[in-house]
Parts: structure tokens; C-alpha cells; sequence
């Protein structure tokens, strides 16, 4: 099996505070993996951090077999498909909210709206193309959120706490999307989820993050 | 009190007849104000969102300098500039003193300070998952600055009209760099300062007036913006 991340003691600080620490984690290329853990156990700054949104105070990031330290995070954040666990979608339509990474990526009108009408058809979003993106409801601004994100055609789909705002319905739609996901092999996905027996049914793998050290004992 | 009323009744009727001398003088000190507010979005609002998108050393320190040029004498920016673009200075050579160049050079300089603290104030207010969602879609800092613009519109524009509230009312600078040359570069609040003196209270009374209701236009458009943020 291929190696995507390989993460070696990383550590991560927030105003003095170590918000996460980590000694080693693996993600598998083509697999599906569940984070879980307590609030505050750093789950939300190891996305940024496996986003390249962020980088490590310390410890050694792997990506590709490539270490990350000092190097350009802009062309890896391509690579990578992050939804927010309460995403925010700009004041546009439901399909330039979509289109938006593949406008910043210059992308034609034409493959733009192909792309758009293809991810929002596999999300049942074909109807809502035309609305204010601002005035969704929780489980829709997700979806429209996750097809901005699998426009690209990110090598990983990053997906924070994505059942928390949900509806049952909703939170089933999400779930059927991951299990088809699984099923396809296409992509790696990483996802946190509270409930560890959601987390289990829906992942291959399910990582545990444990809260960082007592501030006493930060070294920064 | 009779005389009080009667160059009120006066002023009223020339505003009403809109007399074309006063309008002229309304008309000069807009285009040159509204001008000075074009020039100062110009450069304001993108130095406003990149000191917001990028970080610098020094960048506190700007804020305190923004802070107190937010509060610039309108007789100092004059003086400066009079001291670059008197013959003798080392513009002069440009022969700008006492034209309507001058003057909205001046008002430029004076609001430039609002423009850019309140866009930095206004990208401040943004949602603070705005830029790390433009970083995660790839987005390049200029892509992120004109999205940027596009979510805290409104509160540019605030800043605007903040700004063109400043300028349209200020008198230093357009007494001292404009020379008040009647229609040419008399505006409203030169105008006001000379006819009073000549006692031609009720001309001044009527661009009072009028400067009245184009500085509360101004604030009831900011209240607006604010609002629809």
C-alpha cells in the first residue's frame, strides 16, 4: 500500500499553548480514515496541518515520501480538498461557490460549468445551482461545500467533524457519499467524527488523538 | 432674529431656484471631493486588504501611524504640500499651486489614512473562515484580495463615504492649496469662509445649507452600508 502522509513527532503550539502533539501517523494512499478524540485533542489543527494550511512547530511532515519543512505549501494545498467542519461559502451562487477553486485555478467557463453540474449532480445539488449560496440550510451549505472541494479533483478529501451540523437525512446522505467512496477506492479521505461507531462503520482505519501534554510541560 | 430670518428665507430661495452661481460652486467642490475619494479607494482599499492578508514587521506600528492620521489637521496636510508645490518648493516646477489638481492632491492625502484604516477595519470584520477557505481552494493573494473585496463590500464602501464626508467638508486645504479663484477652485466651504466676510451671509448661508445636506446624504449613506454588512 502507498504511503501519502508519514508524520514524525510533530507538535504544534497556539499562543504558548501545545494544541497537538503527535508521534507518529500514517496515512495509507486509497484509504479511508477516521480521527477521533476529545475536544481539544488537536483534531482541527492536524487538519490544517495535513491541509498545508498551517505548518508544524515541530516534528518532521511527510507527504508523497517528501518532507514538507520549507517548502512551497501553495502547490500541495492543490493537492488537497478541505472542508471546513463549519465551511463558509462566499456571498455568490451555489455554482460559482462550486467553481470557485477551479476559477483560481483558471479553468474555461465551459469545463467550469461541466465540472460544476457533474459534482453537483453526484450530491444532489442540480437544483440549487441558481440560489444564494447564503441562504442554505446547514446540511446543504456541507454538500456544497464537499463539491467545491471534489471539483478539483483533490489527491485527499479532508473533512472536519462533517456530520456535527446535520440532519438525520442529511448526516445519511454524507454517510452514503463516504460508504460509495470506499466502495470506488478513488480517493484518500480523512475525517473526524465524535462518535467513534460512526467513525468504525464508515472508515478502514480509525486514528485516536490524544490531548497534548499539560501547558507546564510545553517546551516553546 | 429678523435678520437671522430673513437670510435664511434668502438662502432657501436660492437653493430652491437653484441658483446657478451656488450650484456651480456645489458642483466644483463635489467633482473635486468625489475625485479625491476615487484616488484614495485607488490606493486605500488594496493597502487596506493586504495589510490585513499579509504580515510584516512593522505592522502594529503602521496601525498606530494610520490611527493618528485618522485625526490629520486639514491646515497641516495643507501647509506640507503648499511647502512641495509653492514656486520655490521642490514640485513648483509642476505649476500645480492654486489649481483644482492642488486641492485633491491635498484631500487625497487627508482621507488616504481613512480609506485604508477602515478597509482594514472592514477585511477585519470579515468571516474568519473567509481567507483559510480562499488558501485551501488555492487561491493566489490576489485572487484572495478581490474576494476579499467582494465579502466586506459594504464596509469599503463605508470607509468611502467616510471618507468623501472628510474631504467635502474640509476648508484648510482648499483655502490653502486652491486659493479659492472664484470658478475655478472656490468650493463650497471656501466660498463660505469669503462670503461671510464680504457679508454675503445669505450666499454662504445657501452652500451652507447644501454642505448640510450633502454631509448628511454622506452619513446616512455610511449608516446604510453599515447596516447592510
Amino acid at each position: 500500500m502507498e504511503r501519502l502522509y508519514d508524520i514524525v513527532g510533530l507538535s504544534c503550539s497556539r499562543a504558548g499553548r501545545k494544541v497537538l502533539e503527535l508521534e507518529r501517523l500514517r496515512v495509507e494512499r486509497r484509504q479511508v480514515t477516521a480521527v477521533v478524540g476529545p475536544n481539544g485533542c488537536g483534531k482541527s489543527t492536524l487538519f490544517d496541518l495535513l491541509s498545508f494550511l498551517r505548518r508544524p512547530d515541530g516534528g518532521r511532515l511527510l507527504f508523497q515520501g517528501r518532507d514538507t519543512a520549507g517548502a512551497d505549501l501553495a502547490p500541495l494545498r492543490r493537492q488537497i480538498g478541505y472542508v471546513q467542519q463549519k465551511p463558509y461559502l462566499m456571498h455568490l451562487s451555489v455554482r460559482d461557490n462550486i467553481g470557485l477553486g477551479l476559477k483560481f485555478r483558471g479553468a474555461s467557463r465551459p469545463a467550469m460549468d461541466a465540472a460544476v453540474n457533474e459534482a453537483a449532480a453526484e450530491l444532489g445539488l442540480s437544483p440549487l445551482l441558481g440560489r444564494d449560496a447564503r441562504k442554505l440550510s446547514g446540511g446543504e451549505t456541507q454538500k456544497v461545500a464537499l463539491a467545491r472541494a471534489l471539483v478539483l479533483q483533490p489527491e485527499v478529501i479532508i473533512m472536519d467533524e462533517p456530520f456535527t451540523y446535520l440532519d438525520e437525512n442529511a448526516g445519511r446522505e454524507i454517510e452514503n457519499w463516504f460508504r460509495a467512496q470506499r466502495e470506488a477506492r478513488e480517493k484518500t479521505i480523512i475525517f473526524s467524527a465524535h462518535e467513534r461507531r460512526r467513525a468504525e462503520a464508515l472508515s478502514d482505519r480509525v486514528i485516536e488523538l490524544a490531548p497534548p501534554a499539560p501547558a507546564g510541560e510545553s517546551t516553546s | 432674529m429678523d435678520y437671522f430670518s430673513e437670510a435664511t428665507a434668502a438662502a432657501l430661495r436660492l437653493v430652491f431656484s437653484f441658483d446657478k452661481e451656488v450650484y456651480a460652486v456645489v458642483w466644483a467642490s463635489l467633482r473635486i471631493s468625489l475625485t479625491a475619494v476615487v484616488l484614495a479607494a485607488a490606493l486605500g482599499v488594496p493597502l487596506g486588504i493586504l495589510t490585513v492578508l499579509k504580515d510584516f514587521p512593522g505592522k502594529q506600528l503602521l496601525q498606530h501611524i494610520l490611527n493618528t492620521l485618522m485625526a490629520l489637521p486639514t491646515v497641516v496636510v495643507g501647509l506640507f504640500l503648499y511647502g512641495l508645490l509653492t514656486r520655490q518648493g521642490p514640485l513648483g516646477e509642476l505649476g500645480l499651486l492654486y489649481t483644482t489638481t492642488a486641492i485633491i492632491i491635498g484631500q487625497t492625502v487627508l482621507i488616504l489614512p481613512i480609506v485604508w484604516n477602515l478597509s482594514i477595519a472592514a477585511a477585519r470584520s470579515a468571516d474568519p473562515r473567509l481567507l483559510p477557505t480562499c488558501q485551501a481552494l488555492g487561491a493566489s493573494t490576489l485572487q484572495q484580495g478581490l474576494l476579499c473585496v467582494n465579502e466586506v463590500k459594504f464596509g469599503l464602501a463605508a470607509g468611502l463615504v467616510a471618507g468623501f464626508g472628510r474631504a467635502i467638508g474640509e476648508v484648510g486645504i482648499a483655502m490653502m492649496l486652491g486659493g479659492n479663484i472664484e470658478g475655478f477652485t472656490r468650493t463650497m466651504t471656501t466660498a463660505i469662509a469669503l462670503e461671510t466676510n464680504k457679508g454675503e451671509f445669505e450666499f454662504a448661508l445657501a452652500l451652507g445649507l447644501l454642505l448640510l445636506a450633502t454631509a448628511f446624504l454622506a452619513n446616512f449613506m455610511a449608516q446604510r452600508f453599515s447596516r447592510a454588512r
